[in-house]
């Protein structure tokens, strides 16, 4: 990056510099060329006005002789004068035919003459009379050195001015891409789980400043999300291992079983032995429905209705009135409204409710109650300790294994509930204590439409 | 024949290890949790314990310690399959390890390897002289041959010397639970042994089985 970008400096202010150092140098030899013309041309005046007088009337070979004596005393002058007699020089320096036809034209008096391709000499001619010409001419070529002198210098200006830039530029880019250096280094070590709590620094206000509080803000997600993932990973994890370990205590005894089967045994016991090989299967059975129909909750939106809470307390005690046997289950509580599935919202009364049987003993109650936004089933059994309660909801866990297998629970009935609650973004709370009984509450933070005819705005 | 007590909460093992244990000979004991298998052992000192690990309240892992610390031998017998649950169980010091659920046969194998390893190498009585290690049975300092199964039938006998064995009992240990005999077997095999070491070593209980009374009783 650095390094691309000082050749794109260099091809481009080397040009730059180049062509103003040129421009700036041909600009300052026009002007001096101009002035050395102007001078030139002032000089040529002074002489002409000098020499006019004693020449306009001389004839030709007096002409010639006085011509040479002229020349011959400004070139000491520093002067150089050639004169022409109708078109050929008759004193001074021998000029190429075409300078002489330039210059004699009626209207040209000046020009710049060529020696060896370059303009090196500034001609003035100026006629005399009607056959004599005078001319000045005067050397340039100090001048063109100079013009070819200040364009070396010009070039090599040009040149280390990019190169001082370049220079600058890489300095200051390596100042200006550290703080992207250091985020690179920040989003490889994040990728190669180096370091999860590379921190950068907060930055300033401006580009890099944002880009730096983007990226934390980007880093601070990722690993919330990481960690959600994490955790929902490491339950799934607890769920299959507490599953397999629930699996393993059914296949053992069935494993057993179906060995001291392979005997001669008294016929009662073979009876007995099979069936509590039933009732392993049922065990098992049991659990697959209710793991089936957690994966289900997990990957469904549930349809969200206006339910009665009375109704739906009362449809569950006339479904679990069968399983009561000898106990009472008493419905109550004013009638309300809920938002919520109706299927699974009965799901979760019967599971609380089977739960509530399951504890209770024949002639205690269990009571459903109707309760502002929710419902609460209480039970009169033995309540949990806190260890229970602080157990109760995961999954497989049973407060007691063989009351449990009296009804073949398969300890998942808790985990389906608050996975119930929660898609309903309610709220399970138990109240218990050894020796009182428990009561259950679910209450929905789902809102309640009080008139079901309007549908809810928006 | 040995004293086993089996520890484990939940009633579906306990009823298949109670049917399992009888069926080869042993005498079970059974207890739902550590509590009343710390009740049961101040009565009885079982041979072997057969130890879950996960119950409710005191785990197994604790209860092992105790078991062991008192000269009781301990199998774990657990559904938790992690290594490093294995290897502490065994650092612990128990004797082996089986994994739920498993083959009856090798949990019966496993408890019988643990019962020989675990009971005194020599048994001696009155010149009779029983070397369980090497496997060999001197009488009077001249060593008596035996087959494989006279030599277990002799252990068994001398192992629960003074009590009554019945014959479907000594067929179940000698022969396995699973072998389908008859009683006539152990008859024969009881003839063998007392034509080898003198025929008052082993009497007779009449319509049930066999009682060791011990020494070389004959000459």
């Amino acid at each position: 990056m650095r390094k691309k970008l000082s050749v794109l400096i260099l091809l481009v202010t080397v040009p730059i510099f180049f062509f103003m150092a040129w421009f700036m140098s041909s600009r300052a030899f026009n002007l001096s060329l101009e002035q050395e013309k102007q001078r030139t041309q002032m000089t040529e005046s002074i002489v002409f006005r000098e020499i006019q007088g004693n020449m306009k009337n001389l004839a030709y070979t007096e002409a010639a002789a006085y011509a040479a004596q002229l020349h011959k005393y400004y070139l000491s002058q520093g002067i150089e004068l050639i004169f022409c007699w109708n078109g050929s020089p008759i004193a001074g320096a021998e000029l190429p035919s075409q300078d002489y036809e330039a210059l004699l034209q009626p209207l040209q008096r000046t020009a710049l003459l060529d020696t060896r391709g370059t303009p090196e000499r500034y001609a003035v001619a100026e006629p005399v009379n009607n056959s004599l010409t005078m001319i000045l001419l005067r050397d340039m070529s100090e001048l063109y050195l100079l013009r070819d002198q200040y364009r070396t210098i010009a070039f090599w200006t040009a040149i280390i001015a990019s190169a001082l830039l370049t220079l600058l530029t890489l300095l200051f880019a390596g100042i200006l891409i550290r703080p992207i250096t250091r985020l690179t280094e920040a989003a490889r070590a994040i990728t190669e789980h180096t370091d999860q709590n590379v921190r950068l620094p907060a930055g300033g206000k401006d580009e890099i400043g944002t880009l730096s509080r983007a990226f934390s803000e980007m880093q601070d997600a990722v690993a919330d999300r990481e960690a959600r993932l994490l955790e929902e990973s490491e339950a799934r994890q607890a769920l299959l291992d507490a599953m397999a370990h629930e699996m393993r205590t059914p296949l053992t005894s069935l494993l057993g079983n179906a060995r001291l089967l392979q005997h001669d045994l008294p016929e009662d016991e073979r009876v007995k032995i099979a069936d509590s090989m039933a009732r392993e299967i049922h065990r098992l059975t049991d659990m697959d429905q209710q793991l089936m129909k957690l994966t289900v909750l997990r990957h469904e939106e549930p349809e969200i209705e206006q339910v009665s809470v009375s109704g739906l307390l009362k449809d569950t005690a006339v479904r679990l009135q069968e399983q009561a046997k000898g106990i009472t289950i008493k419905v109550q509580g004013a009638d309300s409204m809920i938002s919520g599935d109706p299927e699974l919202l009965s799901l979760l009364c019967d599971n609380l409710t089977a739960n509530a049987l399951h504890v209770s003993e024949p002639g205690m109650t269990v009571t459903l109650t109707s309760v502002p936004g929710g419902f609460t089933v209480e039970d009169q059994g033995p309540g949990m300790n806190e260890e229970a309660l602080k157990h109760a909801f995961e999954p497989f866990w049973k407060a007691d294994k063989a009351r449990t297998r009296r009804h073949g629970g398969a300890g998942l009935g808790l985990s389906l509930c608050m996975q119930i609650a929660e898609l309903h973004r309610g709220k399970l709370s138990f109240d218990s204590a050894p020796g009182k009984g428990t009561r259950v509450t679910f209450t929905t933070a789902l809102p309640a439409v009080d008139d079901s005819f309007t549908s809810p705005v928006t | 024949m040995a004293t086993i007590l089996f520890v484990d909460d939940e009633p579906a093992i306990r009823d298949m290890l109670r049917m399992m244990l009888k069926l080869a000979g042993h005498n079970g004991v059974e207890a739902r949790d550590a509590e009343q298998a710390r009740l049961k052992i101040s009565r009885e000192t079982p041979d072997l314990a057969l130890v879950d690990i996960m119950m409710p309240g005191e785990d197994g892992f604790s209860l092992a310690r105790d078991l062991i610390h008192a000269g009781i031998p301990v199998l774990f017998l657990t559904a938790r399959t992690a290594v490093k649950d294995r290897v502490a169980g065994l650092r612990m010091g128990a004797e082996d390890y089986i994994l739920k659920p498993f083959e009856p046969e090798e949990l019966l194998a496993r408890i019988d390897v643990i019962l020989r390893r675990t009971r005194p190498k020599i048994y001696s009585e009155d010149g009779l002289v029983i070397d369980h290690e090497a496997r060999t049975v001197t009488l009077n300092g001249k060593p008596v041959t035996m087959t494989m199964t006279e030599f277990d039938l002799l252990a068994l006998l001398t192992d629960n010397a003074g009590a009554a064995l019945s014959r479907d009992k000594i067929l179940s240990a000698v022969w396995g639970w699973d072998f389908i005999g008859e009683t006539r077997t152990v008859d024969v095999h009881v003839q063998h042994l007392r034509a080898k070491l003198g025929p008052r070593t082993i009497e007779t209980v009449f319509k049930y089985g066999y009682r060791w009374t011990g020494g070389a009783g004959g000459k």
